[in-house]
Protein backbone atom coordinates (compact mmCIF):
# COMPACT_ATOMS: atom_id res chain seq x y z
CA UNK A 1 0.00 0.00 0.00
CA UNK A 2 1.49 3.34 -1.00
CA UNK A 3 1.46 6.20 1.45
CA UNK A 4 -0.56 8.38 -0.95
CA UNK A 5 -3.44 5.90 -0.80
CA UNK A 6 -3.14 5.41 2.96
CA UNK A 7 -3.36 9.16 3.50
CA UNK A 8 -6.87 9.18 2.15
CA UNK A 9 -8.09 5.99 3.74
CA UNK A 10 -10.70 6.49 6.40
CA UNK A 11 -10.47 4.00 9.22
CA UNK A 12 -13.30 2.73 11.31
CA UNK A 13 -13.53 3.42 15.00
CA UNK A 14 -12.31 0.30 16.80
CA UNK A 15 -14.97 -1.42 18.88
CA UNK A 16 -13.83 -0.96 22.47
CA UNK A 17 -15.25 -4.39 23.30
CA UNK A 18 -12.57 -5.82 20.99
CA UNK A 19 -9.84 -4.92 23.48
CA UNK A 20 -9.01 -5.87 27.04
CA UNK A 21 -8.08 -2.83 29.16
CA UNK A 22 -4.64 -1.79 27.86
CA UNK A 23 -1.61 -2.04 30.14
CA UNK A 24 1.26 0.42 29.94
CA UNK A 25 4.69 -0.97 30.76
CA UNK A 26 7.87 0.95 30.49
CA UNK A 27 6.68 3.28 27.71
CA UNK A 28 4.98 0.51 25.74
CA UNK A 29 1.25 -0.15 25.66
CA UNK A 30 0.15 -3.78 25.68
CA UNK A 31 -3.10 -4.39 23.90
CA UNK A 32 -4.95 -7.69 23.96
CA UNK A 33 -7.10 -7.96 20.85
CA UNK A 34 -10.01 -10.26 21.67
CA UNK A 35 -11.11 -11.24 18.14
CA UNK A 36 -7.64 -12.49 17.16
CA UNK A 37 -6.44 -13.53 20.63
CA UNK A 38 -3.20 -11.69 19.94
CA UNK A 39 -1.26 -9.42 22.24
CA UNK A 40 0.29 -6.38 20.60
CA UNK A 41 3.07 -4.32 22.08
CA UNK A 42 2.54 -0.81 20.81
CA UNK A 43 5.04 2.02 20.91
CA UNK A 44 4.10 5.68 20.54
CA UNK A 45 2.23 7.00 18.64
CA UNK A 46 0.11 3.87 18.00
CA UNK A 47 -1.77 3.93 21.36
CA UNK A 48 -2.48 7.65 20.90
CA UNK A 49 -3.76 7.00 17.37
CA UNK A 50 -6.12 4.31 18.69
CA UNK A 51 -7.42 6.68 21.37
CA UNK A 52 -7.95 9.44 18.81
CA UNK A 53 -9.70 7.07 16.41
CA UNK A 54 -12.02 5.97 19.20
CA UNK A 55 -13.67 9.44 18.89
CA UNK A 56 -15.01 8.53 15.45
CA UNK A 57 -14.11 7.23 12.00
CA UNK A 58 -11.28 9.28 10.53
CA UNK A 59 -8.50 9.50 7.96
CA UNK A 60 -4.89 10.13 9.02
CA UNK A 61 -5.14 13.89 8.54
CA UNK A 62 -8.09 14.09 10.92
CA UNK A 63 -6.26 11.90 13.44
CA UNK A 64 -3.32 14.30 13.22
CA UNK A 65 -5.68 17.21 13.98
CA UNK A 66 -7.15 15.39 16.98
CA UNK A 67 -3.68 14.54 18.30
CA UNK A 68 -2.58 18.15 17.82
CA UNK A 69 -5.62 19.36 19.70
CA UNK A 70 -5.20 16.95 22.62
CA UNK A 71 -1.45 16.79 23.01
CA UNK A 72 -0.39 20.10 21.54
CA UNK A 73 2.72 18.41 20.22
CA UNK A 74 1.85 17.68 16.64
CA UNK A 75 0.61 19.65 13.71
CA UNK A 76 -1.32 18.29 10.80
CA UNK A 77 1.31 19.01 8.17
CA UNK A 78 3.46 16.90 5.94
CA UNK A 79 5.63 14.32 7.70
CA UNK A 80 3.41 13.98 10.73
CA UNK A 81 0.42 12.94 8.65
CA UNK A 82 2.59 10.53 6.65
CA UNK A 83 3.88 8.93 9.84
CA UNK A 84 0.36 8.60 11.21
CA UNK A 85 -0.84 7.14 7.90
CA UNK A 86 1.97 4.59 7.95
CA UNK A 87 1.18 3.58 11.55
CA UNK A 88 -2.53 3.31 10.76
CA UNK A 89 -1.77 1.12 7.76
CA UNK A 90 0.27 -1.14 10.04
CA UNK A 91 -2.53 -1.26 12.63
CA UNK A 92 -4.96 -2.18 9.86
CA UNK A 93 -2.63 -4.92 8.65
CA UNK A 94 -2.62 -6.36 12.16
CA UNK A 95 -6.44 -6.31 12.17
CA UNK A 96 -6.59 -3.84 15.06
CA UNK A 97 -8.37 -1.19 12.97
CA UNK A 98 -10.18 -1.47 9.64
CA UNK A 99 -10.57 0.72 6.62
CA UNK A 100 -14.13 1.89 6.10
CA UNK B 1 -0.62 -50.65 31.52
CA UNK B 2 0.95 -53.42 33.53
CA UNK B 3 2.28 -51.23 36.36
CA UNK B 4 0.78 -48.01 37.72
CA UNK B 5 1.57 -45.14 40.08
CA UNK B 6 -0.46 -42.07 41.02
CA UNK B 7 0.62 -38.88 42.76
CA UNK B 8 -0.52 -35.33 43.34
CA UNK B 9 2.03 -32.56 43.02
CA UNK B 10 0.50 -29.29 44.15
CA UNK B 11 -2.86 -28.93 42.39
CA UNK B 12 -2.10 -31.45 39.64
CA UNK B 13 -2.83 -35.17 39.78
CA UNK B 14 -0.80 -37.60 37.67
CA UNK B 15 -1.14 -41.25 36.82
CA UNK B 16 1.96 -42.94 35.42
CA UNK B 17 1.61 -46.30 33.73
CA UNK B 18 4.59 -48.39 32.73
CA UNK B 19 5.35 -51.61 30.90
CA UNK B 20 8.22 -52.20 33.36
CA UNK B 21 8.27 -52.05 37.17
CA UNK B 22 11.68 -50.34 37.55
CA UNK B 23 10.74 -46.73 36.65
CA UNK B 24 7.76 -46.82 39.00
CA UNK B 25 9.82 -48.28 41.81
CA UNK B 26 12.15 -45.28 41.59
CA UNK B 27 9.17 -42.88 41.37
CA UNK B 28 7.51 -44.44 44.42
CA UNK B 29 10.65 -43.96 46.50
CA UNK B 30 11.18 -40.39 45.32
CA UNK B 31 7.55 -39.37 45.91
CA UNK B 32 6.81 -41.24 49.13
CA UNK B 33 4.73 -39.08 51.44
CA UNK B 34 3.18 -37.11 48.56
CA UNK B 35 -0.63 -37.15 48.47
CA UNK B 36 -2.74 -39.10 46.00
CA UNK B 37 -4.71 -37.28 43.29
CA UNK B 38 -7.78 -35.56 44.75
CA UNK B 39 -10.20 -37.16 42.34
CA UNK B 40 -10.56 -40.60 40.88
CA UNK B 41 -9.52 -39.28 37.47
CA UNK B 42 -6.10 -37.59 37.54
CA UNK B 43 -5.44 -34.50 35.45
CA UNK B 44 -2.83 -36.22 33.30
CA UNK B 45 -1.72 -39.69 32.35
CA UNK B 46 1.82 -40.61 31.34
CA UNK B 47 2.56 -43.97 29.75
CA UNK B 48 6.01 -45.49 29.51
CA UNK B 49 5.78 -47.97 26.67
CA UNK B 50 8.22 -50.10 24.69
CA UNK B 51 9.45 -48.20 21.66
CA UNK B 52 8.51 -50.99 19.26
CA UNK B 53 7.34 -54.58 19.44
CA UNK B 54 10.40 -56.23 21.02
CA UNK B 55 11.74 -53.28 22.97
CA UNK B 56 10.11 -54.47 26.18
CA UNK B 57 12.76 -57.21 26.37
CA UNK B 58 15.57 -56.63 23.89
CA UNK B 59 17.65 -53.53 24.63
CA UNK B 60 14.54 -52.14 26.29
CA UNK B 61 13.82 -48.54 25.38
CA UNK B 62 11.04 -46.31 26.60
CA UNK B 63 8.75 -44.20 24.49
CA UNK B 64 7.12 -41.42 26.49
CA UNK B 65 3.42 -41.32 25.72
CA UNK B 66 0.40 -39.88 27.47
CA UNK B 67 -2.49 -37.50 27.04
CA UNK B 68 -0.09 -35.20 25.18
CA UNK B 69 2.82 -36.47 23.13
CA UNK B 70 5.68 -34.98 21.17
CA UNK B 71 5.97 -37.15 18.06
CA UNK B 72 9.67 -36.43 17.59
CA UNK B 73 10.69 -37.24 21.20
CA UNK B 74 13.58 -39.71 21.23
CA UNK B 75 13.12 -42.89 23.30
CA UNK B 76 15.14 -43.35 26.49
CA UNK B 77 16.96 -46.41 27.82
CA UNK B 78 15.15 -48.38 30.52
CA UNK B 79 17.87 -47.44 33.03
CA UNK B 80 16.73 -43.82 32.53
CA UNK B 81 13.11 -44.74 33.27
CA UNK B 82 12.79 -42.27 36.13
CA UNK B 83 13.88 -39.45 33.82
CA UNK B 84 11.34 -40.66 31.23
CA UNK B 85 8.56 -40.47 33.83
CA UNK B 86 9.62 -36.97 34.94
CA UNK B 87 9.89 -35.77 31.34
CA UNK B 88 6.48 -37.25 30.61
CA UNK B 89 4.92 -35.41 33.56
CA UNK B 90 6.56 -32.13 32.51
CA UNK B 91 5.38 -32.64 28.95
CA UNK B 92 1.77 -33.07 30.04
CA UNK B 93 1.98 -29.84 32.03
CA UNK B 94 3.67 -27.89 29.23
CA UNK B 95 1.29 -29.03 26.51
CA UNK B 96 -1.94 -29.57 28.35
CA UNK B 97 -2.28 -27.50 31.49
CA UNK B 98 -4.92 -24.76 31.34
CA UNK B 99 -5.95 -24.01 34.92
CA UNK B 100 -3.00 -21.77 35.75
CA UNK B 101 -0.69 -19.55 33.76
CA UNK B 102 2.47 -21.64 33.58
CA UNK B 103 5.91 -20.10 33.61
CA UNK B 104 9.00 -22.18 33.08
CA UNK B 105 10.51 -21.09 36.37
CA UNK B 106 11.66 -22.19 39.80
CA UNK B 107 9.92 -20.71 42.82
CA UNK B 108 10.78 -20.45 46.52
CA UNK B 109 8.86 -18.78 49.32
CA UNK B 110 9.72 -17.04 52.56
CA UNK B 111 7.32 -15.34 54.95
CA UNK B 112 4.43 -15.61 52.52
CA UNK B 113 6.26 -14.03 49.59
CA UNK B 114 7.55 -15.78 46.48
CA UNK B 115 10.78 -15.42 44.55
CA UNK B 116 10.41 -16.44 40.89
CA UNK B 117 13.60 -17.56 39.13
CA UNK B 118 13.19 -17.92 35.41
CA UNK B 119 15.47 -18.33 32.43
CA UNK B 120 16.60 -20.77 29.81
CA UNK B 121 17.78 -24.29 30.59
CA UNK B 122 21.24 -24.16 32.13
CA UNK B 123 20.69 -20.72 33.68
CA UNK B 124 20.89 -22.38 37.08
CA UNK B 125 17.37 -21.75 38.33
CA UNK B 126 16.84 -25.32 39.57
CA UNK B 127 20.15 -25.33 41.39
CA UNK B 128 19.60 -21.91 42.95
CA UNK B 129 16.09 -22.85 44.06
CA UNK B 130 17.33 -26.13 45.51
CA UNK B 131 20.13 -24.36 47.39
CA UNK B 132 17.65 -21.83 48.79
CA UNK B 133 15.32 -24.70 49.69
CA UNK B 134 18.06 -26.05 51.98
CA UNK B 135 18.60 -22.61 53.57
CA UNK B 136 15.34 -21.60 55.18
CA UNK B 137 13.22 -21.04 52.08
CA UNK B 138 10.28 -23.23 51.13
CA UNK B 139 10.86 -24.78 47.73
CA UNK B 140 7.68 -24.39 45.69
CA UNK B 141 8.99 -25.90 42.48
CA UNK B 142 11.99 -26.13 40.16
CA UNK B 143 10.18 -26.43 36.84
CA UNK B 144 6.92 -24.49 36.69
CA UNK B 145 5.50 -21.46 38.47
CA UNK B 146 1.70 -21.77 38.51
CA UNK B 147 0.03 -18.35 38.45
CA UNK B 148 -3.63 -18.28 39.44
CA UNK B 149 -5.37 -16.17 36.79
CA UNK B 150 -8.10 -15.06 39.21
CA UNK B 151 -6.02 -14.13 42.27
CA UNK B 152 -2.51 -13.68 40.85
CA UNK B 153 -1.16 -15.96 43.58
CA UNK B 154 1.67 -18.37 42.86
CA UNK B 155 0.86 -22.03 43.51
CA UNK B 156 3.45 -24.67 44.33
CA UNK B 157 4.41 -27.57 42.09
CA UNK B 158 7.15 -29.16 44.21
CA UNK B 159 8.17 -32.16 42.16
CA UNK B 160 11.54 -33.76 42.74
CA UNK B 161 14.33 -31.38 41.72
CA UNK B 162 16.31 -32.42 38.69
CA UNK B 163 19.98 -31.63 39.35
CA UNK B 164 22.47 -31.95 36.56
CA UNK B 165 26.16 -32.81 36.50
CA UNK B 166 28.28 -30.81 38.97
CA UNK B 167 25.25 -29.31 40.73
CA UNK B 168 24.79 -32.57 42.67
CA UNK B 169 28.03 -31.95 44.59
CA UNK B 170 26.64 -28.67 46.00
CA UNK B 171 24.44 -30.61 48.43
CA UNK B 172 26.81 -32.62 50.67
CA UNK B 173 24.60 -32.29 53.78
CA UNK B 174 21.40 -33.64 52.26
CA UNK B 175 20.04 -36.81 53.88
CA UNK B 176 20.92 -39.80 51.66
CA UNK B 177 17.33 -41.02 51.49
CA UNK B 178 16.26 -37.85 49.68
CA UNK B 179 18.30 -38.69 46.58
CA UNK B 180 17.05 -40.63 43.58
CA UNK B 181 19.36 -42.93 41.64
CA UNK B 182 22.29 -41.50 39.69
CA UNK B 183 21.25 -41.43 36.03
CA UNK B 184 24.43 -41.37 33.97
CA UNK B 185 24.86 -40.55 30.28
CA UNK B 186 21.34 -39.23 29.79
CA UNK B 187 20.70 -36.80 26.92
CA UNK B 188 21.08 -34.04 29.55
CA UNK B 189 24.26 -35.45 31.10
CA UNK B 190 24.35 -36.98 34.58
CA UNK B 191 21.12 -36.34 36.47
CA UNK B 192 20.10 -36.98 40.04
CA UNK B 193 16.70 -36.14 41.48
CA UNK B 194 16.44 -34.58 44.92
CA UNK B 195 13.34 -34.92 47.04
CA UNK B 196 12.27 -31.53 48.42
CA UNK B 197 12.41 -31.05 52.18
CA UNK B 198 9.45 -32.15 54.25
CA UNK B 199 7.97 -28.66 54.63
CA UNK B 200 7.88 -28.17 50.84
CA UNK B 201 5.74 -31.30 50.51
CA UNK B 202 3.58 -30.68 53.59
CA UNK B 203 2.79 -27.10 52.49
CA UNK B 204 2.32 -27.73 48.77
CA UNK B 205 -1.28 -26.47 48.92
CA UNK B 206 -0.30 -23.03 50.28
CA UNK B 207 -0.12 -20.40 47.54
CA UNK B 208 1.63 -17.06 48.10
CA UNK B 209 2.09 -13.77 46.29
CA UNK B 210 5.06 -12.97 44.08
CA UNK B 211 7.54 -10.46 45.50
CA UNK B 212 10.52 -10.60 43.13
CA UNK B 213 11.29 -11.97 39.66
CA UNK B 214 14.91 -12.80 38.86
CA UNK B 215 16.40 -13.86 35.53
CA UNK B 216 19.59 -15.62 36.64
CA UNK B 217 22.54 -16.59 34.45
CA UNK B 218 25.11 -18.98 35.86
CA UNK B 219 28.83 -18.83 35.11
CA UNK B 220 29.41 -15.10 34.61
CA UNK B 221 30.91 -12.36 36.78
CA UNK B 222 28.43 -10.92 39.24
CA UNK B 223 26.15 -8.26 37.76
CA UNK B 224 22.66 -6.97 38.46
CA UNK B 225 20.61 -5.27 35.74
CA UNK B 226 17.29 -3.58 36.21
CA UNK B 227 14.90 -4.55 33.44
CA UNK B 228 11.82 -2.69 32.31
CA UNK B 229 8.30 -4.10 32.31
CA UNK B 230 8.15 -4.44 28.52
CA UNK B 231 11.27 -6.62 28.44
CA UNK B 232 9.99 -8.66 31.38
CA UNK B 233 6.75 -9.18 29.48
CA UNK B 234 8.55 -10.45 26.39
CA UNK B 235 10.78 -12.75 28.43
CA UNK B 236 7.89 -14.17 30.44
CA UNK B 237 5.72 -14.84 27.39
CA UNK B 238 8.69 -16.82 26.06
CA UNK B 239 8.95 -18.61 29.41
CA UNK B 240 5.27 -19.47 29.46
CA UNK B 241 4.06 -22.71 27.96
CA UNK B 242 0.40 -21.72 27.80
CA UNK B 243 0.18 -17.91 27.57
CA UNK B 244 -1.38 -18.02 24.09
CA UNK B 245 -3.75 -20.87 24.95
CA UNK B 246 -5.15 -19.01 27.97
CA UNK B 247 -6.16 -15.98 25.91
CA UNK B 248 -7.29 -12.90 27.82
CA UNK B 249 -7.03 -14.63 31.21
CA UNK B 250 -3.32 -15.16 30.53
CA UNK B 251 -2.87 -11.53 29.43
CA UNK B 252 -4.52 -10.23 32.59
CA UNK B 253 -2.59 -12.58 34.88
CA UNK B 254 0.79 -11.94 33.28
CA UNK B 255 0.52 -8.16 33.05
CA UNK B 256 -0.82 -8.06 36.62
CA UNK B 257 2.19 -10.05 37.82
CA UNK B 258 4.61 -7.73 36.00
CA UNK B 259 3.01 -4.51 37.22
CA UNK B 260 3.10 -5.74 40.83
CA UNK B 261 6.50 -7.41 40.93
CA UNK B 262 10.00 -5.90 40.60
CA UNK B 263 12.40 -7.75 38.30
CA UNK B 264 16.16 -7.98 37.85
CA UNK B 265 18.52 -9.89 35.55
CA UNK B 266 21.46 -11.29 37.48
CA UNK B 267 24.71 -13.01 36.52
CA UNK B 268 26.55 -15.05 39.12
CA UNK B 269 29.77 -17.08 39.00
CA UNK B 270 28.90 -19.93 41.38
CA UNK B 271 26.35 -21.23 43.87
CA UNK B 272 27.50 -19.38 47.02
CA UNK B 273 27.74 -16.06 45.13
CA UNK B 274 24.30 -16.68 43.64
CA UNK B 275 22.78 -17.31 47.06
CA UNK B 276 24.37 -14.17 48.52
CA UNK B 277 23.15 -12.08 45.59
CA UNK B 278 19.61 -13.44 45.85
CA UNK B 279 19.49 -12.72 49.58
CA UNK B 280 20.77 -9.17 49.03
CA UNK B 281 18.23 -8.41 46.30
CA UNK B 282 15.46 -10.00 48.36
CA UNK B 283 16.21 -7.56 51.16
CA UNK B 284 16.69 -4.52 48.91
CA UNK B 285 14.21 -4.94 46.07
CA UNK B 286 11.48 -7.50 46.87
CA UNK B 287 8.06 -6.02 47.45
Amino acid sequence: MSVSIALETTYRTPDSADFAPPVTLDGFTLVYHRPSGQTHMLAQPAPQILAALAQGDAAPIEIARRLAREHGLLDSEGDVVAVIAARMAELAELGIIRPV
Amino acid sequence: MRYGFAVRIGPVGFRVGSAWPQPLHALTLLYRGYPSPCEAIPDFTVRLEPDGLLRRWIRPSIAIRGDYTLPEAAPLALRHGLLAAEMGMNLQMALGHRRFLLLHAATVEREGRVLILTGESGAGKSTLAALLGERGWRLMGDEFALIDCATGLVHAFPRAISLKNAAVSLFPAVEPDRWGPVLEATPKGTIRHLRPRHDAIARMDEPARAALILFPRFGFGETVREIGGAEVFVRLTQASTNYVALGEAGFTALTGLIVETPARAIDYPDGPAGIALVERLWNEVAR
